[in-house]
């Protein structure tokens, strides 16, 4: 047996007999399990509901007989983003930021549940997840583990012993990183192939995206294991490893990613709900309506237009075009709001992304969530694509007004064959290289962690090796 | 004339201020016992630590087997054997799992029939072996920090107070073993405090004192009383 297997047997052999180590890493595979068995619950449930709401909605809406389209458009449909079995690994912001969007008439309304109040909605849930498990929890256990793994060697002089045996300090570390690799390996393996399992029957999912996902995390949990052995290389104890590591896990995991939404709240602060739909309100209000302060000068445009005198002489509907127009203003309202909205989401990424020269585990959130399909940017694409599907129909209704409701103002009424030709929205998610292109700069910090990580163990090592013991 | 394993020239060692080890010139030939006899802070140890490459020496160099310590210490530990005054053992892992654990590392693989063969010449406990190695005393420890010397087939063994705090009859022992292990050609060097014992194995004795090598000793041509004597005229003069 090479060196290195026989550190990893003989490390496995002693943490399965620890029981201690083996009852945390039960707690964590149980935690994990029940995360597993929630996210899967939860999407399961949600994909019910969303198929259940829209059988309702589309029998509802082709049912709904001859009336006039402007009031079916208010009468409206649901839009929803499908949770996908990325969302059961790493559910992101989905619970924050709702998956319903109410598309109707004259305004753009939030995805259902999304609170846009004293709550930046672009953290990451820290729900009881997958992911959860492998981004706080585990880290944690690889720092109880690793502690000791050279600090302990050398605190009851197996070290010496080691080294005299003439196998060298480099193998000895090579030996140790794979053991401590192995363990985690083991724990993250189990929670990640459970929980593969499980969200395969969540729905389909893009395998490149899940493979690009493995490999975050991989890098994310190679980052650790190369830290923690690093930092039980350089301690004296292995209760001092220890001490330091749950400190650095303590501001790594738990602090900067909360410091880090602070600061991007205070650098790039969004409005409160109330607020955001107030300056909506006052906006819509400043623009000349077609129905009253801009009502003639809309009017005279449209006669003009179509070379009449009067309203009455008109070809088409000019209820219709009133509408059209109406939405034409408050589209161009809603496009100044919600670009600056998602602006400043953007912002407090950019500032949220500082946080990573500080800890790894911003980056590695930002690409879990993102090839899980659950991060902010596919929100915001969610809700663009809703609301110019909610244009596209309200278009298509008042187009029908136009066309076929001259002279008859709002009491023309649609044929019922109409409501069968309006498409039900159907959300497209970003293409692999879209989805990338958001997150590059993340990959690349995780590389770099990696980079450094390597590094410091390296470094450790050659101190190890000048020491001699 | 039998072949050199251990080699001190001019060997010194300072840690900061203090002289460790002072211009030590050794040899031990295959099949010799060198026993340092010295009070705490002699240097016995540091020579010990200085031959296993676990601090580099400030001035002069240490040879294993012809090898230049300092320059490939990992070299040097594969023909070197280790056994330190507490011996140290996973007490997870039975006396055999430890035994494999250090072979492996040696890049051996445990002859059983061996094994057994060199527990039973060191009176290991029958059945013991096999317990975890928490549960063993100090002689047990001992007696198993030698097997895994042994079992490695060192050109030399490195002993730092081996016997210090066993029992007389594990003591007895270790003392029968290492003569029979010297008596196989492999060179011994020792650090003890025990005159009596380093009497018993040794068949060189050297006395040192403050980092120096004071004198070099053939204790079969003096008693155990005359061999205390010289070693309390050395200790007094430091006193003195």
């Amino acid at each position: 047996m090479s060196i290195t297997g026989a550190i990893v047997a003989k490390d496995w052999t002693e943490l399965r007999r620890d029981r201690r180590v083996v009852i945390m890493a039960l707690m964590v595979l149980a935690l994990a399990a029940t995360a597993i068995l929630t996210s899967t619950v939860r999407v399961a449930s949600y994909e019910a509901d969303r198929a259940a709401t829209l059988e309702v909605d589309r029998g509802t809406w082709e049912n709904q007989g001859a009336r006039n389209p402007h009031a079916a458009a208010h009468f409206a449909k649901w839009a929803f983003k499908p949770l996908t079995m990325g969302a059961v690994l790493d559910p992101g912001i989905a619970s924050y930021s709702g998956s319903a969007v109410w598309m109707e008439a004259h305004n753009q309304n939030p995805a259902v549940a999304r609170p846009i109040d004293d709550q930046t909605i672009i953290l990451p849930s820290g729900e009881f997840s997958i992911a959860w498990v492998l981004q706080v929890l585990m880290p944690l256990l690889i720092a109880v583990i690793a502690a000791g793994a050279v600090a302990r060697e050398r605190e009851r002089g197996t070290l010496k012993l080691i080294l005299a045996s003439g196998s060298g300090a480099g193998a000895f570390v090579r030996g140790k990183l794979a053991s401590v690799g192995v363990v985690t390996a083991v724990l993250a393996g189990s929670v990640i192939m459970v929980g593969m399992v499980a969200a395969a029957s969540a729905g389909p999912a893009n395998p490149l995206m899940l493979a690009l996902w493995l490999i975050a995390y991989a890098a994310f949990l190679a980052i650790i294991v190369l830290g923690a052995v690093a930092v039980s290389l350089r301690a004296r104890s292995s209760g001092q490893a220890l001490l330091v590591l749950a400190g650095l896990w303590l501001f790594a995991v738990v602090l900067v990613p909360r410091a880090g939404a602070a600061v991007a709240e205070i650098a790039a602060p969004v409005p409160s709900s109330e607020q955001f739909w107030a300056d909506i309100a006052a906006a819509k209000a400043a623009q000349p309506s077609p129905f009253s302060t801009g009502r003639e000068a809309f009017a005279a445009e449209v006669m003009a237009q179509y070379g009449v005198t009067r309203l009455e002489d008109l070809p088409v509907s000019f209820g219709g075009l009133q509408l059209e127009e109406d939405e034409r203003i408050g589209n161009a309202v809603y496009d100044e709001h919600f670009g600056a909205l998602f602006a400043l989401y953007d912002r407090q990424r950019a500032v949220m992304r500082w946080g990573n020269l500080l800890s790894p585990l911003p980056a590695l959130q930002n690409l879990s969530m993102a090839l899980a399909g659950t991060d902010m940017p596919q929100q915001i694409a969610f809700q663009r694509q809703a609301e110019t599907h909610r244009r596209s129909m309200v278009t298509q209704l008042n187009s029908d007004m136009i066309e076929h409701g001259a002279g008859a103002g709002f009491d023309y009424q649609a044929h019922e064959d109409l409501w069968a030709e309006v498409e039900d929205f159907a959300f497209a998610p970003p293409s692999l290289g879209e989805v990338l292109a958001s997150v590059w700069a993340d990959a690349l910090i995780l590389l770099a962690w990696l980079a450094g990580a390597t590094v410091f163990a390296l470094r450790s090592s050659r101190r190890l090796l000048a020491e001699g013991a | 004339m039998p072949a050199t394993r251990l080699e001190a020239r001019a060997l010194t060692k300072r840690f900061g201020g203090n002289l460790a080890l002072d211009n030590l010139d050794l040899a031990v030939g295959e099949g010799e016992t060198v026993c340092l006899l010295g009070a705490n802070g002699a240097g016995k140890t540091t020579t010990i630590n200085l031959f296993l490459g676990f601090t580099e020496p400030t001035s002069g160099a240490a040879l294993v087997d012809g090898t230049e310590v300092a320059r490939d210490p990992a070299a040097a530990r594969r023909s070197l054997g280790y056994v330190a005054e507490m011996v140290a053992l996973y007490p997870a892992l039975t006396g055999a799992e430890n035994l494999e654990f250090f072979a492996q590392l040696a890049g051996q693989k445990v002859d059983t029939a061996e094994r057994d063969a060199i527990l039973a010449r060191l009176r290991f406990p029958d059945g013991a072996i096999e317990r975890a190695a928490g549960s063993y005393s100090k002689g047990m420890r001992q007696k198993l920090g030698l097997a895994i010397a042994l079992m490695k087939h060192a050109k030399a063994i490195l002993l730092d107070e081996p016997l210090s705090g066993l029992d007389p009859a594990a003591a007895n022992d270790l003392v029968s073993v290492l003569r029979e292990t010297a008596a196989g050609g492999t060179a011994l060097l020792i650090s003890t405090h025990d005159i009596f014992r380093a009497k018993d194995v040794a068949t060189r004795i050297g006395i040192m004192r403050h980092g120096k090598l004071l004198e070099m000793i053939d204790p079969a041509a003096l008693s155990a009383s005359e061999l205390e004597a010289i070693y309390l005229t050395h200790m007094t003069e430091r006193a003195a």
